[in-house]
């Protein structure tokens, strides 16, 4: 189905909204969670529901700039961003050219596994010789983050009835 | 021509998935964590944009500023004569505390003149007020609202009441970044309120400072207490770090692993000191 410039308009003003929004969360700590090893990380979140939704007509170069701007705005280290997001778009189109994801459900199964790649490589940037102290809470962030997915993928795909 | 456009911008098109492009830009991001990790580029760029970045400090520290206006606001008399009270007899015993200070820092200078000991102190202390974010990312971070213009330099010790808080790693004229004492990788060197020997203590992005590695001929117990060593040159010796809270046997029985719960604690005061250089 093509989309008319208003909905591209619309679609576009949302996804800018949800990276404010993530923006945001980024800076606020977690409730509970005293240990700094545990995070949710929304930008991982928000790039993969955009993704999954195929939502603006991304493409390397913009997932890469994206990354940059990422990295500058969280100011971790310049290119971390850069290499998830691509690594994390080339997994989505690997795996959409091998199967068929139609339903929500499968998209989201989907989203999970390019949200656990993610989160897989920033830990392997980020750990170096705290592999052992890192890779505990590797699970707990990725179902964090995985569940911040959900909820950006919920608003995105939101449709009034 | 109008193919070779097309070729061009097959970067820009999501049908065409170009596999060369892609490598191309993973080989350019990888580079990029290198040159960074060397060089500190965006820490150089951090400091360029920090001022558009201090809207949205704004905007996360507005909600905090607010509550605490608030209940300054509806702090009832009875709660504000206690606490004038409970101050006040805090001032009477530093007050004591201070003329034993005095006494003790006369002899001191004159036994300096007597033992010919060149004066040592040479650092003085600026405080600031503490602000949020305390988290970007995933990282502990903690904003105070002075920065080089006050005299602040990168490396300075950052204390308050209870003790050592952490070191400045990021500098712009009027905030400075502090890393606090458990993020990982912060190191200090530390030792024993009564030994002698220096250790290197960590933090490890919990709650809890760790030495990995003391020596089991050592003797440690539960409730001793790390001072820093000021070997260093960053930290004056003597500020208070943590007391030993566990003492777990590593490594075949050849070494300690010593759990170190710190003094001070960021959100304890909303004011801290900054240790600088007496210039």
């Amino acid at each position: 189905m093509k989309k008319t410039p208003a909905i591209v308009k619309k679609e576009l003003q949302l996804t800018i909204a949800l990276v404010i929004a993530a923006i945001i969360l980024s800076h606020i700590s977690l409730p509970f969670f005293e240990h700094t090893n545990f995070y949710v990380d929304f930008f991982i979140a928000l790039f993969a529901s955009v993704v999954i939704l195929e939502r603006h007509n991304l493409s390397l170069l913009k997932i890469f700039f994206l990354g940059i701007g990422a990295d500058i705005i969280l100011g971790s280290q310049l290119g971390e961003f850069a290499l998830i997001f691509l690594l994390m778009f080339a997994a989505h189109y690997f795996f959409t050219q091998l199967l068929i994801f139609k339903t929500s459900t499968q998209k989201q199964i989907l989203m999970a596994g390019i949200i656990f790649l993610g989160i897989f490589i920033k830990f392997i940037i980020a750990a170096g010789a705290l592999i052992p102290l890192l890779a505990a809470p590797l699970i707990i962030n990725f179902f964090l983050t995985a569940i911040a997915a959900c909820l950006f993928f919920l608003i995105m795909n939101f449709r009034k009835n | 021509m109008a193919q070779e456009k097309t070729k061009r911008l097959r970067l820009f098109t999501n049908a065409n998935f170009s596999f060369l492009h892609f490598c191309l830009l993973i080989v350019v991001s990888m580079l990029l964590i290198g040159v960074d990790n060397r060089y500190n580029l965006n820490t150089k760029i951090q400091e360029k944009i920090f001022t558009l970045k201090q809207p949205l400090y704004t905007l996360i520290n507005f909600p905090n500023a607010l509550f605490e206006e608030m209940k300054f606001f509806y702090l009832s008399k009875t709660t504000l004569l206690n606490e004038n009270k409970i101050l006040k007899e805090k001032l009477s015993n530093l007050q004591l505390y201070a003329d034993q200070l005095e006494a003790s820092k006369i002899e001191n200078i004159q036994l300096k003149k007597i033992l010919k000991i060149q004066d040592l102190k040479k650092y003085e202390t600026v405080t600031a007020q503490i602000k949020l974010p305390s988290r970007i990312d995933y990282k502990n971070k903690l904003f105070i609202n002075k920065g080089s213009t006050a005299g602040i330099n990168h490396g300075n010790a950052v204390i308050n009441n209870d003790g050592l808080i952490g070191q400045v790693i990021f500098l712009t004229e009027d905030m400075a970044e502090v890393q606090t004492i458990n993020s990982p990788n912060f190191v200090v060197g530390g030792n024993l309120i009564n030994g002698k020997e220096n250790f290197f203590i960590f933090g490890n992005g919990g709650p809890f400072l760790e030495i990995p590695l003391y020596p089991i001929h050592r003797v440690i117990n539960i409730g001793d207490i790390f001072i820093t060593a000021g070997a260093d040159k960053v930290y004056p010796k003597g500020i208070k770090i943590g007391e030993v809270i566990d003492v777990i046997e590593e490594r075949r029985g050849q070494f300690f692993k010593v759990i170190i719960q710190p003094f001070a604690h960021p959100k304890t005061y909303s004011f801290v000191s900054i240790i600088k250089e007496r210039s």
